[in-house]
This record gives structure tokens, sequence and C-alpha cells, in this order.
């Protein structure tokens, strides 16, 4: 029915257009131009023949015909009332208008003398996830990022920019602010990255490079209004979650185990832990071994996202308005794991009369995040160590859960039921009101003021709950349970609630002009000033009634207070200026200040710092003599740039000049009080801070970088190379010849180790139409590397270790470890191994690897260490993009990789059996006698090989090592989208504009060498820092699956 | 121009006027004049008594009190306070044969570096800023804290002494950049007149403090308790170490040994301050069963006996100990205690300090009992005995001390000889759930018991629980768990500085003291009375090693009588083990090596530590270092 009906319909509404177009230098015909009308999923398009005609039918309300060819200008062409439209265009790339949005302004791209790379909205929002740092992966050079984790609400990722080291300061519409993680990604305009001297205007807090986040606004569409909505609905698979062994295995394994003891006798093995009797109703399936991870966690979970804005505006009016939703469901199968947030932001710009505008921005965020109280890495740890013979059930019966070891009960501490719940709640509120004012008299000049507000609330709580496990006594059939979890028996209910107030305001006067028709003069100078200020409290009382409110708790031994680290206040001011010049946008120049104060230095002059930066562009390609030499056919731009500027970063400075007591002292471990009892009451302590060095100041970083941008084959071809370096200077230590410690105090910090990132990116685009087919793809490499420069430090005791623990000069994050040699495979290959592996090789046995004697003195240890590998972020990133338009079809492609990376597997995944509890089945294959009881040490006894060791060997030697440090490299479908845009002739009968439907996965596919484990995810450090992995724990990341639809009215 | 236009120009340059002023009136000019709201300043914390407390709660709480939570061989660098341990089983008398525990051989010899010259540096610049702010401070208050100063000055420096022997005595504040490193590289101070300042300390420390304090906190008799114990270990260090020694710069240059002559002098000291809490303090004797009388006395906050407590703090986790849940089986299900486990076990050898177990029939085969409570109901054990060590089939919150090494299904022969064999025929079992076959109510090495040497060792090992500060009085199990312990430690107690006192008439010949010392000791503890033929050294070390064990006394005495290179020579300890016989339906206990296997031994230069590598690298004046390191 509809089949018929819609082509009547169409006939009725529709018109041909016909024309030609030329090239407007010489007017060749250009044969293979695009020819649309309307945007978005209501273009209709056609393209050119060979003598530049074309044929294009559209409905009758259509008004003009936009002409696109690569290489050339987009020419847009109102039709006229005979339907015939020639046009002539001319050569310059699309991009060439392209407006850039760097620190406090913006530039045309084509003059823009910085490293800055900016993201639209379209490209950002390809990728879906729940934090917009992760839709950054693989798009931006130079960035390096690793996820760590899909935690809901955890937002953590370890990310910087060129190996700075830090994470960039992030500046959504102005204020420096960070949040960028909470945002919605619909209500993104556009992302610059400033990685060179073009963030020096955010002077102290520079220097690791700056992130600025625009959002939409409205524009003028004549008092028209679209209504956008969007629905996302993803469902999540969980990677690098492992499987444990079964309850028989288990037993046999531990009795390998056992056999190997050495500690008891290894003439004659150590009796096996499990007899054959004790197997045999496991074997014989008279008990059943639980599945402990199968009870704990979920192997899909579910994620949508929904976003409702309206744009559009008057010439006096412009709104945009958005509303988004997002909710992402947790692994644990108790579905008590999750995490929700409402983002709503509103834009609005008025002009109140010719010369003045007004900008109302107004954005804000609700979240929410759910857990059971046991922290989550402990659930993965219990989940994946339980002993498959432990019962869940008490006696199996499930009204009882079972006592366990550190009474974890996987089943019960996923359960927030049973222990209770950890609810952090976020708010936040961003305003600001700026006002715009062209100054009659004076062409291009303009002031404007702006003052913004923003609020924001922690509010979370703690219940720790009690609740009951079972153990089954036998002999009197009795279930006896233990109340367990609490704290001196009792349960716990911990509120803490933390607010940050803050205010910032700028004046400004900015001025351009062209000057003699060639000279293009564009200046600004402009105050800031701001001011934050934090604070918290929190509240606990023991609960003993099921109440998660305070209200419930008792009143006696109740406590209260306020976290030390979480009082803070900070005020700064500052003047920024600029000057660009360019001469007919050939020659560039740009010069840039900013001087900045802030209160976190000994106040008076030193707390003021000057950061200039200065950069110089040449256009080649305007050049006639250029020109000349190469074709602009070939070649349409090219640009030489080079920048240099001086910046800062007050991390670890900030207040160090004080002395004085810090009190309450906490822990830093916990944050609780440190003090003593006195007369049975606990009396908080005030701790000496030592001594202080008045002097005390930001690190400064000088930062280099040249770049080439170059535009060829018409557009075809799009190119950047760039090479940096940042050198920075004045970062904390402690001056050489320590003080005695007799003294009793440290030196003081002073500003005395220096170092350098240096690197280099490169990125390259090919976008081409052939017929209908669209095609994009923009490849990026990047490689750097952070090297002390100088250290302070004392000289080692011999060469080897000067070399081996030595800094000054050395690449950081070097992993030192030994080379892996193999694995012995008889009894005479151990006996007639010349080298000690530790402990004179007794306890060696077939399976066991073996080290690499690197220094050659006939033992295994410390000395032989060398650098293997580096740790934390990857050296080398790189990122692909395709993206395919077909008619009303897309398809975008986004790899993402990283190689210079390795990684350390931890406890579970890492070693069978540790501390004496289960272990994972890939451990299975491992060496193993042929005959269960066969003794390990009788050089007769026969093995079967494997790929893992013989139970009982000890991991710890390959920690550190080649064996130990594996190679994550990794290149990962990072996104995947093929979307539909259905046909606006379908869409408008039922007043739709646009409708755009999609299909999408997050994470598809991985190429890597590592096994069960994730990349990304993050192992154990040589250094040993736990919290990095929380012992492989973490929790793991995630694969999605989408579909979702755009739609517009 | 057109008026209109005009005054619409007009117009909007005021709207615009106003609106930056606005602007700039709601930003006046930000002051950056503005200090961190989270730092403290002298004139704050000088200001009253509350300021006062918590700075001296900051040096109380470093104050090196071998307590609970104290780690011989320390953890992070750290030994003292160390921040959420609850491993108490990393207890010194685990590293020497008091008990066996967690330590393999000797791995507390070397210390862990213990520098605490930080701490000192705050109490000395206590006593020189104090002074500054006299008038904050009425009466004699000024005085009374100057002396509290010296108190925790002494603690500090006595603690450095019986590690490294002499080290640089600082008496005031050092500063840098006013002091330049060179002149800050101190030498150090010889050992004789460590202890002297030591002893001088705690005398200024006497002298101006008042008679009493608030629970946990010093007056001038726990100054004077103290010098009783600095100076028994100066006395002894002077007359044991003067006979063994190992030979070096250090001990030519008098930085460690003291000369034999000088020990009386020492001694003597130590009587003298012991006699000046005489009608002070007494002996814990509230009830008349002297086995619940000795278990309550450290469980007591009123007791007479107690001189220094440290408390702990009952509103915090994080500030509480786990004693409780580190040395009673937990056994995997919550058994006595409601998480946690234990892994240091008394040996045999320190329970027979008290008198030998005779589980053994004149033939050589293993007496038969009825019940694990056979062995020690009825048998005219020493009450302090039994207030002590934990026995197998005694109680705790209603469970029994179930302790089984295995199962003989039937058993024949010598005791001896069945230890003797390399095969032996009992069943083990892995974990508490396994039942002896056929029989679903016995399990096989009983709720608190044994398991084999390879598996998890949080059951005894010596078949012995430690009792002493037991909280028995917590029937609660799910009560006791990791973080939920609130007995004080009694770092001081008048029965040590009676033993300091007997110990030091001994060693001066002063037999008739030191004899009323140890009766007083011993009527308190249900022993019989000893007598003046009874008096020698010998005896009253027991005497102290009994009434002190698990009290982390045993490691220092055995060092400061120079005894340890003897004891712990390829030592190994001993467990009592028991045995159910099925067949026969009765207990048998042998007398065996514990199951941990571990050998211990003592190296000689571990009288001494050595000084910290990292100060020797930073103040060469501090070689020699201590001899054979």
């Amino acid at each position: 029915m509809l089949l018929f009906i819609l082509p009547i319909w169409a006939a009725a509404q529709q018109r041909t257009i016909r024309g030609r177009v030329l090239d407007a230098k010489d007017n060749s015909p250009l044969a293979g131009v695009t020819v649309a009308s309307g945007t978005g999923t209501g273009r209709v398009a056609a393209t050119t023949n060979d003598k530049g005609e074309f044929t294009l039918s559209v409905s009758t309300d259509v008004r003009e015909l936009t002409f696109s060819y690569v290489g050339y200008k987009d020419v847009v062409e109102k039709i006229t009332g005979k339907g015939l439209v020639n046009v002539t265009m001319n050569i310059g790339g699309k991009d060439m208008g392209e407006v850039i949005v760097v620190g406090y302004g913006t530039q045309k791209k084509v003059t823009l003398t910085g490293s800055v790379v900016q993201l639209k909205n379209s490209e950002i929002v390809v990728t879906k996830n729940e934090n917009v740092v992760n839709m950054l992966t693989g798009k931006v050079p130079g960035l390096r990022m690793v996820q760590r984790t899909a935690e809901p609400g955890a937002y953590e990722n370890s990310f910087d920019l060129r190996s700075f080291g830090g994470a960039p300061l992030v500046v959504i519409d102005g204020i420096p602010r960070g949040g960028i993680e909470r945002m919605d990604p619909n209500e993104i305009e556009s992302i610059s990255v400033l990685k060179d001297g073009s963030a020096a205007v955010y002077g102290v807090r520079g220097s690791n490079g700056v992130i600025l986040v625009t959002t939409k606004k409205g524009s003028n569409r004549n008092g028209k209004f679209d209504f956008n909505y969007s629905v996302n609905q993803g469902f999540q698979q969980f990677l690098g979650m492992p499987k444990g062994v079964g309850a028989v295995d288990y037993m046999m394994l531990t009795n390998e185990k056992v056999k190997r003891d050495f500690a008891g006798n290894f003439i004659s093995n150590a009796p096996p832990a499990y007899t054959y009797e004790n197997i045999k109703p496991w074997l014989d399936g008279t008990f059943a071994g639980a599945d402990w991870i199968g009870s704990s966690f979920n192997t899909m979970a579910p994620q949508v996202q929904h976003n409702l804005n309206i744009s559009g505006g008057s010439d006096k009016v412009g709104l945009f308005f958005s509303l988004g939703y997002m909710k992402q469901g947790g692994v644990l199968k108790s579905n008590d794991l999750d995490y929700d947030r409402w983002n709503v932001r509103s834009n609005v710009n008025v002009k109140i009369t010719d010369r003045l505008r007004a900008q109302v921005l107004v954005a804000g965020y609700l979240d929410q995040k759910n857990q059971p109280f046991q922290d989550l890495w402990t659930i993965f740890k219990y989940a994946w160590n339980q002993i498959p013979i432990n019962q869940i059930y008490a006696n199996n019966n499930h009204d009882y859960l079972n006592v366990m070891p550190d009474n974890a009960n996987p089943v019960a501490i996923t359960d927030a039921s049973k222990v209770g719940f950890k609810k952090a709640t976020g708010k936040n509120l961003q305003s600001q009101l700026s006002l715009e004012y062209d100054i009659p008299g004076v062409k291009g000049l303009k002031a404007k003021g702006m003052f913004n507000y923003g609020y924001n609330v922690n509010d979370n709580t703690a219940y720790r709950k009690l609740y009951n496990l079972y153990a089954y006594d036998p002999a009197t059939d009795v279930y006896n349970p233990s109340l367990v979890n609490g704290v001196n028996g009792k349960g716990t209910l911990n509120r803490t609630y933390g607010t940050n107030t803050s205010t910032l305001s700028q004046l400004s006067l900015s001025y351009a002009n062209t000057f003699f028709k060639d000279h293009n003069v564009s200046a600004l100078v402009l105050y800031e000033q701001s001011h934050s200020k934090d604070d918290n409290i929190f509240a606990q009382r023991y609960v003993l009634l099921p109440v998660d409110y305070l209200f419930g708790g008792e009143s006696t031994d109740q406590q209260g207070g306020t976290n030390l680290n979480g009082v803070n206040e900070i005020a700064t001011r500052a003047i920024i200026g600029r000057v660009n010049y360019d001469y007919k946008g050939k020659y560039l120049a740009e010069f840039s200040f900013r001087r900045d104060g802030s209160n976190k230095f000994k106040p008076g002059p030193s707390q003021w710092g000057f950061f200039p930066a200065y950069s110089v562009g040449w256009r080649a390609s305007e050049e006639t003599f250029f020109k000349n030499l190469v074709s602009p056919n070939l070649v349409s731009n090219l640009k030489l740039r080079a920048s240099y500027g001086i910046m800062g970063d007050d991390g670890n400075t900030a207040f160090q000049y004080i002395p004085g007591y810090s009190y309450p002292s906490v822990d830093p471990a916990d944050n609780k009080p440190l003090g003593y009892m006195f007369n049975g009451q606990f009396v908080n302590g005030a701790i000496s801070r030592g001594l202080v060095n008045d002097d005390l100041t930001w690190y400064t970083a000088y930062m280099t970088n040249i770049g080439v941008d170059f535009t060829a084959f018409k557009g075809k071809i799009d190119g950047t190379i760039e090479v940096f370096r940042r050198d920075r200077k004045g970062i904390l230590a402690h001056r050489l010849g320590d003080l005695p410690g007799t003294a009793g105090v440290t030196l003081p910090f002073e500003n005395l180790n220096q170092d350098r990132s240096e690197g280099w990116e490169l990125s390259l685009t090919h976008k081409n139409r052939i017929g209908d087919l669209g095609i994009s793809v923009t490849g990026n490499l990047s490689y750097s590397r952070l090297i002390n420069r100088f250290v302070t430090e004392n000289p080692q005791g011999n060469a080897y270790q000067q070399w081996r623990n030595g800094q000054s000069g050395r690449y950081t994050n070097i992993w030192w470890g030994v080379d892996y040699g193999g694995q012995f495979t008889s009894y005479d290959q151990i006996y007639n191994y010349g080298t000690n592996t530790g402990g004179g090789n007794n306890a060696v046995l077939p399976g066991d690897y073996y080290m690499q004697d690197w220094n050659h003195d006939g033992v295994i240890n410390g000395d032989d260490y060398h650098p293997i590998a580096t740790y934390d972020l990857p050296l080398m990133n790189f990122g692909l993009n395709i993206n395919l338009a077909y008619k009303g079809f897309d398809l975008t492609a986004l790899f993402a990789g990283a190689t210079g990376f390795w990684t350390e597997y931890a406890e579970q995944y890492g070693e069978p059996l540790m501390y004496g509890r289960s272990a994972l089945s890939k451990f299975l294959d491992s060496w193993h006698t042929v005959n269960p009881d066969d003794n390990v040490y009788d050089p007769n006894t026969q093995w079967v090989s494997g790929k893992y060791p013989s139970m009982g060997y000890n991991y710890g030697q390959i920690n550190n090592s080649t064996k130990g440090v594996l190679d994550a490299t990794y290149v990962r479908l990072k996104t995947l989208e093929l979307g539909y845009s259905l046909p606006r002739v379908l869409l408008s009968k039922v007043g739709v504009k646009n409708c755009r439907v999609y299909v999408n996965s997050y994470n598809l596919f991985t190429i890597t060498g590592l096994e069960g484990v994730d990349p990304e995810h993050p192992g154990q450090l040589p250094n040993g820092d736990f919290n990095f992995g929380l012992g492989g724990y973490k929790y793991p990341l995630n694969r999605t699956f989408n579909v979702g639809a755009n739609v517009s009215f | 121009m057109f008026p209109s236009k005009l005054m619409n120009m007009r117009h909007m340059n005021k709207i615009f006027s106003i609106a930056i002023t606005g602007l700039v009136f709601l930003t006046s000019c930000q002051k950056l004049d503005i200090k961190p709201p989270n730092v403290l300043s002298d004139d704050q914390v000088f200001a009253n008594q509350a300021g006062i407390d918590a700075y001296l709660a900051q040096v109380y709480r470093k104050l090196p009190v071998e307590d609970f939570t104290y780690r011989p061989a320390g953890r992070d660098g750290q030994g003292f306070n160390i921040h959420h341990e609850w491993e108490h089983f990393y207890h010194a008398g685990g590293a020497c044969g008091e008990m066996v525990g967690p330590y393999g051989g000797m791995d507390i010899g070397g210390g862990f570096g213990y520098w605490p010259y930080a701490d000192i540096r705050d109490v000395n610049y206590f006593m020189e800023t104090l002074p500054k702010y006299a008038k904050n401070f009425a009466g004699n208050a000024v005085n009374e804290l100057i002396g509290e100063a010296h108190f925790l000055r002494a603690y500090y420096y006595f603690a450095l002494a019986k590690r490294y022997g002499g080290i640089p005595i600082i008496k005031n504040v050092q500063n840098y950049p006013q002091q330049t490193i060179e002149e800050l590289r101190v030498p150090r101070d010889k050992e004789e007149d460590l202890w002297n300042f030591i002893g001088e300390d705690l005398d200024s420390a006497y002298n101006a403090m008042p008679e009493t304090s608030v629970s946990g906190r010093a007056n001038k008799y726990v100054a004077a308790a103290l010098k009783s114990r600095a100076m028994v270990y100066a006395g002894s260090i002077a007359k044991y170490g003067s006979v063994n020694f190992v030979d070096g710069d250090a001990r030519a240059q008098g930085f460690v040994g003291i000369t034999a002559d000088k020990a009386a002098g020492f001694y003597q000291k130590a009587i003298d301050a012991a006699k000046l809490l005489d009608g002070h303090y007494t002996l814990y004797r509230k009830n008349a069963n002297k086995l619940t009388n000795y278990t309550d006395l450290f469980l007591d906050v009123t007791s007479p006996e107690n001189i220094l407590t440290r408390d702990y703090y009952a509103g915090e986790p994080e500030r509480m100990h786990s004693w409780d849940a580190t040395m009673s089986p937990n056994s995997g299900m919550n058994y006595m205690t409601g998480d946690g486990l234990s892994r240091c076990y008394p040996t045999l050898e320190t329970v027979e300090r008290f008198g030998t177990l005779d589980v053994t029939n004149p033939d050589g085969t293993p007496r038969r009992y009825n019940s694990l409570a056979d062995l020690w109901q009825g048998q005219g054990l020493e009450p302090r005995m039994l207030a002590t060590v934990y026995f197998p089939g005694e109680t705790l919150r209603g469970k029994l001390f179930d302790i089984r090494r295995g199962i003989y299904p039937t058993f024949s022969g010598t005791a001896a000889a069945e230890v003797a064999k390399t095969t032996r025929t009992f069943l083990p079992s892995g974990d508490h759930s396994t039942t002896y076959p056929g029989d679903a109510s016995l399990v096989i090495i009983g709720n608190a018991g044994m398991y084999p040497s390879s598996g998890s060792d949080d059951n005894t090992r010596t078949g012995f629980y430690v009792r002493k500060y037991i909280n028995y009085k917590e029937t609660d199990i799910k009560k006791i768990g990791l973080f939920s312990s609130t007995t004080h430690w009694i770092e001081l107690r008048y029965a040590e500085v009676l033993l300091n006192r007997a110990e030091a008439d001994i060693e001066t010949n002063q037999l008739d003291d030191a004899l009323l010392c140890l009766n007083d000791i011993r009527d308190r503890a249900g022993a019989p009375a000893l007598t003046l033929a009874d008096m020698t050294p010998d005896v009253v070390r027991n005497e102290r090693c009994k009434e002190l064990a698990f009290e982390n006394h045993y490691w220092w005495d055995i060092k400061r009588w120079r005894i340890a290179d003897v004891l712990l020579n390829n030592a190994r300890f001993k467990a009592l083990m028991p045995y159910f016989i099925y067949d026969e339906k009765k207990y048998i206990f042998l007398k065996e090596p514990e199951s941990f296997q571990r050998n211990y031994n003592f190296d000689k230069r571990f009288y001494y530590e050595p000084i910290p590598g990292g100060e020797l690298a930073k103040n060469p004046n501090l070689y020699p270092n201590n001899p054979n390191y």
C-alpha cells in the first residue's frame, strides 16, 4: 500500500533542477561535484558528470543547493524560478574556513600557529561510552590513554598528553574546573586540545596541556527550533573475567603443591592434603563444588543513554537546551552495583541591542553510584580465590549462607541487603553570565565581561550492615549463626558531605582589524580572577536497627568531623594578553602572555609568575614562487610553524612554604585522625610540618613545538607532522647531602630537578568521494618519552648500582628485570644446570621456569636486573579512523592501540593456589606427575608437561622477568558504528525531520598477546604500588553492544 | 547625527556601564594573601592545655612502646605504631623460642633501622618553646611539663640504647640552614654516657613531675619505674657484655660495651629507683582465686599494679588492636573469634618453665587420658601457668580448645619410638570440615586443631595458645575480630619493677631484698615461696621469664644477659601434640618438634643492631659501625 502511494505523493511535491559546474579559474567543467539540498538525513544529492552537468529532483520547498567538491570551497546557490543553476567553484579546502577554539578565543585553522587539535561533536559521539574521556581515545595524536576500568561511576583513566606526566587542565566554556568525564556528549560542540605553547595562556596550570570543551549554543534559524532526541541502549560484556577450577581439580592441585613442599621433607613427599577418600565424594557426584564466580557475577549488564535537546533561535535570541540521562549496570549478580546521571544544560544568547550581546550558560548534573559496602576489588579477589569445596550455603541449605575464611562469602559480600551499601551522590551547578559590547568609535574593538558561579556537592553514605553467616554442625544438625561485618559487633552508618563553591570573573578588551588590506591584527587583553573553597563534614553512628539513616543510629560513641584534606581555599588573579598578526594570511606571528598569581605561594611578588609564549608560521603555499613551483592541484596548502612557551605546574607545590602544624594529624593511609588516649579519651595530635622552604615555587616548563601542515591532491590528503620538546625545571626534591637523621628533620623541598618530554606526532587524513561513496580515513601515530635530565641523588656504591639506580639523564619508568630462559624439561637438565636459581636448585622440578644469568656470575639475583620494559602509560599510541558514507548509510570504524606497553599479572591471574586458596582454570595446564602419588623429587618420576610449572613453583621468581612482564601491545576496534538515515520523504509524513538509526560496539575485539586479561586493565607495578592495579582485582573493562537512534523534529 | 540615535547610543553605553560595574562589584579584587585553613601555628598550639595535649598526643603516640602492634623486624621501615597492623603474631617472642610463629630463624636480629630523632626533636622543640609561652599556663604547669618531656626523651633514648649501644645524644633543637650540614654530622656518644644520660633525664623527670597522672600519661613514679628497667639493662650489659662480646672498633672506642666495673653502680641505681615506688604501687590481688586474679590483672584498668598503660580507642577500628583475633583460633569458621587468624604459639619449653608436664608412663608409652582436660585439670599446676597459656581442653567463649594433631586408628609402642618414625600412621587433615571416616561427629583435627605442615597455619603448631591479655570477658564471638580489641597494654607494671629490683639485688648480692620481691610475685602467682637458699641469678631470671612471658621482654632479656647465642644455637622448639586413639577412645600427648619446623640461630653480632645504613651514608662521623656489620 505504502509503495503505491509514496511515488504519487513524492511526484506531486518534487521538481527537477538542472545546471552545470565550472572551475572559476579556467572555466573547465568539474566532474564529481556533489550537489545537494538540505542537510543531515533530509539530504538529496547528485554528482556532476564529465561535462560538469547535473540533474537533481528536489521538493518544491527547497530554496537553495549546496555544491561541494574535494579541494574546493563550498558554494551555496539559490534556486531560481527556472530550475536552472550554474555555478563556478574556487580552489580552497573546505577546512580553510574552519574555526578552532583556542585559549580565551578562537582562531582560523588556516592561520593557527600552535599545536591544537579539535574534535567536532560528531567525531566524539560516535564512540558510545559513559565517559567523554574514553571518547577521545585514538582520535587525538599525542594523547596517551589507558582506560583501566569500566566500573560504573568510577571514571578512572590514566592519561596524559605527550608524556607530560599529569592530566591536562580541562576548561569547559572558559571555566577551568574539570568535569569533562561527567558531561553528556550530546551537549558538546567541540573539544580542542592545546599541546604546546598555545597552552601558556593558562599559566601556572598549563604545563600538562589543556583540553578546551565548548558546548553547543543556539543559532539563528529564523525563529525555528529543532528538537533532537537520541537514545542508546547498550549491553555490556566484561573483558578478562577468568574461570576458576572445580572441586576435584582444586584438591588435586593442592595435593600436587603439598607434595612439593620443601619445608617439610624433600626426600619423602609430605602426605597429601586430600586423600582419595576425601576426593571421592566430589568425584562421584555425591558433593558438588561451588561455582563462586558464576554465582557472584553477571556476564551481561545493561547501559542506556537518552538525550533530548532543543536548538535554534531568531536573530535576537538563540537557545540550546539539553537534558540527558545515563544509567550503567554493573557486573555483580546482585545488581547492587550501578550508576546513573542526569545532565541538564541551558545556553541562551540574547542580542540586546545591535552592539550589546548577552550570554547565559547554566549547566548541572546529578549523579549517583550504588555499590555493596564491600570494596569491589576484594569481591573479585574472594570470588576468584574461593575454594570450590567450600559451599555457598551451609549444608547446601539456601536459607543459610556459609561461613567463609575472612567472612568473605562472595554471594553475601556482593549483596547490599546483607553487607550494606555505599552510595555516592554528586550535584553540580555551573552558571555564567557574560556581556559583550562593540565599543563605538573604534572599529573591531569589543569589551566583554563575564561572571561565573559554580557549586558542587558530594553527599556519600556508607552503611556497614551486620548479617549472619552460618556454620553447620553435623553432629547436632544445628546451623550456628555468626553475626559478621560489624565493628564491635555493631553496624555503622557513615555520612560525608562535601561542598565546593567557586567563582570566576573576567573582563576583557579585544580588537581585530585589517590595515592596508593585507595586515591583519588582532589583540586581546583580559583580566581574570577566581576563588574556590572546599569544605566538608562527616558523621558516623553505630547502628543496631536496620535503618540506613543517621537518626536510626545510637547516640553513644557517635563521631563527627571534617576531613582535613578536603578543606581548601584557592584564590587566583591573572592578566592575559595576546597579539596576532598576519600578512596576507602568509606570514603569521603570535605573542601571548599570562601574569598569574595565586595564594598557593608565599604572599608577595613570589606568588606571581609571568608566562609568555611566541609562535610564528609561514604559509609557503601562499607564495607565488611556490605556486609556480608546485601546482595547487598537487599541494594546495603548506604551512610551517613553530612555537615556544613558558608554563607552570603548581600541582605538588601548593602551600609548601607554610610552617606550623597539621591538626588534627591524619593518617595518610585512611584519613583517620592520629592521636593518643589520655585519661580514656582520644586526643587528636598536632603534627609538625617540619622545615619549609619560603622560596618554593612552581615547576616551570619550557615548551617548543615545530609543525608542518599540508594539504595535497585537491584536499584528498591532509596531514600534520609535529615534533616537540618540553623541558621542566624546578621539580621538587630534597637537596643532596641530606641532613643526618639526628637533626630530626629532612631538608625542605626545593625546586631542584629537571626533566624533559619529547617526541613526535603524525596525522594523515584521506578524504574522497567515489560516486555516492564518501570516504574519510584518518590515521595518527605518536611517540613520546619522559627523561629525567637532572635528579638530585647520591652517588651509588658501584658502577652497576649507579647504572641501575641512577636517575639523572635517564628515561623514567624503566622496568628492570631478568631475562626468561625457558622451562626445565627433565631432571638431567636440572642436575646439569650450572646456574644456581636460588637454594642450590634442590627444590627445582621439571616444568619450572628458569631465568638467564645475565651477568654470568653463576647465580640469578638482583644483579642480573637490566631494563626489560617500561611501565605505566604506553610509549606509542595510534589510532585509525575510517568513515564511509553511502547514500543513507554510514559506517565508522575506529581502531586504537598502543605499543611500548607492558603489564604483569598479579595475584590470582599470576599464581595458582595463592594464600592456600583456589586457582584459575588456566593453571590446569601445568606440569604434573603421571601418577598423583609419585614422588616429585625422585629422578625416575615421569611427568606430563604443561604450559605452567607444577604446583608449588614459586611464582615470585618470574616477577620482573621477561616471563612475568608481558608485552601488552594491542590494537582494538574501539568503535564500530553502522548507521542508516531514513529517507526524508518517509519521515516528513510523521513530522520528523531526520531520523538515523545505528548499531554500535565499543571494544568489539582486541588483538593482543595477553591471555585472559585486557591490556588496559592494570596488573602490578615493579615499585609495588598496590593501588595501581589492586592486585589485578580492579573492576574489569567492558565491551558494549549498542543500538540507538537520533531523531529530529 | 539624529538625536534619537544619539540617545540610543547613550542608552547602550549606560546599559553596558551598569553591567560592567555590576560584574566588577560582584568580583571586587581578589585577595591572594590567604593561608590554607588547615595549618596551625605555634601561637595556637602553645596557647593552652588543649594545644599542649595535642602536641604531646603526637609524642606519646610515637613513643617506642612495644605493645600489641609492635613488630620487631619492622614493616616498611617502621616497627612501632604501625598503621593498621593486625598481624600481632609478628611477636618478638615468636622469633626466639618463647613462642614459634611466622618468623623463620632470626629475622629480627638486625632490627628495622629505628632512628627516632624526628620525635626527639619534637621533644627538644617542646622543651625550648614552651617557656616562651609560659604566661599561658598557671602554677607549676610549665615545670611539670618540662619534666614530662625529660621522661619522653629518655624513653626514646632507652629504645635506641638497647638496640645500638652508644649513639649521638641530641639535647637541643638542631636547625638547618642556621647550622651547616658539617656541624650537624655529630659523632656517636659512648654507650656508658648514653645510659647515664637516660638516668639523668629520668631523674629530672622524677624531680619535676607530679605524683599522679591520668591514665596513659607519665608521672614521677613512671619515670622511676622506667629508670629501674633502664639501669638494670645497663648493669647487665656492663657485667655480661664484658664477658661475651664481639670485638671491633666500636667496642674499642666505647661506643658499644661498658666496662664490668660499672655494673654494680648501674644495678644500685636500678634498686634505688625501684624502691621509690614502694608504697605507691602494689601487685594486683583483687580476686582470691589465683588463676582468675592473674588473668584479670591484664584486663582490669583499675589495677594498682599498672604504672603506665597505653590505651586503645574504641571509636575507630583503625585505632584498635587485634590481639584477641590473632591469638585465638578462628579456624576459618568464626570458632572463637569473628575474624582474624592466629600464627604464634607458646613453645613447650616456655610452658615447662613453670614445671615439667609428665605425659609419659614409666615404661615410655604415652599416658592415656580420657579427655584433653585431664592433662591439666587437678594436676596441681601453677595458677599463673594456666593463666598465661591456654591448654588443650580449656574453653573460651563457650568453645573448647579442641585440638588434635590427628587421629590414630590404633596406637602401640613408646612415645619416643613413635616420634622418631619417618612415616606415621595417624590421620591428618587439611581443614576443619573433614571428619573421621565413619564418624561424622569427629572432626579429625578438632575445631581449634592443627593443619598439616603445608596447609594454612592459622591454628596452633605447639598445642598451646596464648592466654595473657585475652579478653575472655567478651563472650560474644562476633565482637572479637580484627581491630576490635581495646584491652590496654601495660607498658610498666609493678611486678616488673620488683623483678628489676630482684635482678639487681641478686647481681649485687642483696639476697634478702631479692627474696622479698620474688616471694611477693610468687605468692600472687600461686607458686610456693622460695627461701634464701634458692636465690640464684637463674632462679630470678626464670621467675622474670614466667611472670613477663609474652610481654616483649624475653627477647631483650636473653640479649642483655648475653645468652641468646647459646640458647639459639641451631635450636628447635617443641610442641605438646594431642592425638586421639580411635580404638581406645583415649587421648595421648606427644612431645615432638613443633610443626613449623623452624630452626633458630643467633649471630653474636646481633647483641647490637647495625647503625642504619642510610644514616652512615649521610653522616660518616657515625662510624665505626657496630662490630661485624
